[in-house]
């Protein structure tokens, strides 16, 4: 039992405590000030308001999250220096002998399969230079092929724990494993995946042309020349499918994927540093930890700690409260309630400050549904929905803005108003589509 | 000393609306590696060069990430001058670098030299306040009328 320390001018700790949440996450969504200040800024103003004590403040933070996402990211930095990505993307292009349909679907697919191992934002980050050399070399316009990549991106991120930042909250709140992620989720995002590689091909797939010349031009690209350095190939490569095992034995293990990713990065490291004078070695790691998004590191865990002083001060268990009158403690209609509202606010405001105030409120449901193993439904609906959900504007998700930005600096624009015509609608029919499987195997 | 003592005060300009193909002429006629881009009235809006050149030799994607490795890319030159050639005609304006840092008139001659150490290329100068070009200060004239002053 900690100690509580006393508010400030002695106000209502849930008034006090839900008035700095509302502040945060006001100035998060005006975007006046980086994300990252003013999550840590929040957290600063709980502590010293006195809804929390800095011990309650520092358990609040979830570390096996800073921990994966802080890993991973490690990993593809080093990883993304040999060239792998710009190699699969090459040969993907070429299996298809350049064929401008077969360009779009196949990007879309390998957008989807690394989102799903890696950070979606990494990922794009990865496959959009390389789409944008395509495209050129193809001439055919790139902002079909990127909308489909942002897809993609999402919908990959979906399918499992490690994919998309969401299900890293989830799966580390729930203690939910690797593999329970990957059996619940990759079936129905398989399914959304395959529906968009449809539309997207009915939409301008089969009306993309490129000249027998152009697709020459794809063709003689030397996929070869894009791996910088076999070593680092290989040991990229090597760790990364450990620490893909790793997360699908972690569980009978008693292993956390925090603890995976770390160990993965702190391996890789290792032997891309194996050999190098100290000084040369202080360098690389200092580079590599340059490469680390920090802003996002920080900005969870300024929001682990607001998040906290509102569920310390009771705030989340009223409102699952109130959740729970609406919906008449019915499991189906709260489930299905979580699906449409986390989808339709993920496309309108960052989803990673609406889930980690959705955890401790689905958590504090526990007692209504008879236990933390009924909840399941739940969880699924809310990862559904917010994945999903990114994809309904441009500011949906970090990738979306990711991919618009370089595209931008690749002489392609990207504008919020026509994205989101023709992006919701599309989002909408992949929540429909959830809303089924969520019902037919849950509920 | 400062700044407006090592500078050219008149330094050969691109007009706002110059092509790249007669910006191009234009630097290798003056053997300039960037020249300063300015409105009718002489106010500065960025610099042009072989920089932005090199930039759209190369395809769209390269511009996308500075970290590509682009050795896959089996270009030949004739696909490279094409690529210049689809923007010979654009104005300067749209590729020039807007956001390089600039001297003025009163940098003080130690951190003129220390700007350009660190930037390897000839800076323009600036009005702080008007905003208009005052000259350009390149690396060898300013080590040449430093020799001159010893």
């Amino acid at each position: 039992m900690h100690h509580v320390p006393a508010t400030l001018f002695g106000i209502d700790p849930l008034w006090l405590s839900s008035l700095i949440l509302i502040v945060t996450y006001a100035v998060i969504i005006s975007e006046k000030i980086n994300r990252a200040i003013a999550a840590l800024a929040g957290a600063g103003v709980m502590i010293l308001a006195g809804a929390l004590n800095q011990e309650m403040a520092v358990r609040g933070i979830d570390f096996n999250t800073i921990a994966l996402l802080t890993g991973m990211m490690i990993i593809v930095a080093i990883t993304r220096k040999c060239g792998v990505f710009q190699y699969v993307a090459v040969v993907s292009a070429k299996v298809v002998k350049a064929n401008p349909a077969g360009v779009l679907l196949m990007l879309q697919v390998i957008t989807a399969v690394f989102s799903a191992l890696l950070d979606n934002v990494t990922t794009v980050l990865l496959i959009v230079p390389v789409t944008l050399v395509i495209c050129e070399e193809l001439k055919i316009k790139p902002y079909p092929v990127l909308v489909a990549e942002i897809f993609a991106s999402n919908v990959g991120g979906t399918a499992t724990l490690i994919g998309d930042p969401p299900n890293i909250l989830i799966g580390s709140a729930t203690g939910m494993s690797f593999n329970e992620f990957v059996f619940n989720l990759a079936p129905i995002a398989i399914v959304i995946q395959l529906l968009y590689l449809g539309i997207f091909h009915l939409m301008w797939g089969r009306k993309m042309r490129a000249s027998d010349e152009n697709r020459a031009r794809v063709m003689a690209m030397d996929e070869r020349l894009a791996i910088t350095d076999v070593r680092l190939l290989k040991q990229s490569m090597g760790v990364l499918v450990l620490v893909i095992l790793g997360f699908v034995m972690a569980h009978p293990l008693h292993l956390e994927p925090g603890t995976i990713a770390m160990t993965g990065a702190a391996i890789l490291m290792l032997l891309n540093n194996f050999g190098k004078k100290a000084e040369d070695q202080s360098e690389h790691v200092h580079h590599t930890f340059g490469e680390v998004e920090w802003v996002t590191i920080f900005f969870f865990v300024g929001l682990f700690i607001v998040v906290a002083g509102v569920e310390h001060a009771g705030l989340l268990n009223l409102l699952a409260e109130k959740m729970l009158a609406l919906t008449g403690g019915d499991m189906k209609a709260t489930a299905l309630a979580i699906l449409w509202s986390s989808a339709i606010l993920s496309a309108i405001v960052d989803n990673i400050p609406f889930v980690a105030t959705m955890i401790p409120l689905i958590e504090s449901m526990a007692p209504a549904f008879g236990g933390p193993e009924a909840l399941k439904p739940l969880w699924w609906s809310l990862s559904l929905g917010a994945c999903l959900g990114g994809n309904g504007t441009l500011i949906g998700a970090s990738a979306n803005l990711t991919v618009a930005g370089l595209a931008e600096r690749g002489g392609v624009t990207f504008r919020f108003l026509p994205f989101m015509k023709l992006a919701f609608p599309l989002m909408l029919i992949s929540i429909a589509i959830s809303n089924f499987y969520v019902m037919w195997r849950y509920l | 000393m400062s700044c407006k003592d090592i500078m050219n005060s008149a330094p050969p300009v691109l007009q706002k609306g110059t092509t790249v193909a007669d910006a191009l002429a234009l630097l290798r006629q003056e053997k300039r590696m960037n020249l300063p881009v300015t409105d009718a009235k002489g106010k500065y809006l960025g610099l042009f060069g072989a920089h932005q050149i090199l930039m759209l030799a190369l395809p769209k994607g390269a511009r996308a990430d500075d970290e590509q490795n682009l050795a896959f890319i089996a270009d030949s030159v004739g696909d490279v001058i094409s690529r210049l050639k689809v923007v010979a005609a654009h104005p300067v304006e749209r590729y020039m670098d807007s956001e390089s840092e600039t001297l003025t008139p009163d940098t003080p001659l130690v951190e003129t030299l220390h700007i350009l150490y660190l930037r390897r290329e000839d800076l323009p100068v600036v009005d702080p306040v008007s905003q208009l070009l005052k000259g350009i200060v390149t690396i060898r004239s300013s080590l040449g009328k430093l020799m001159v002053t010893e």
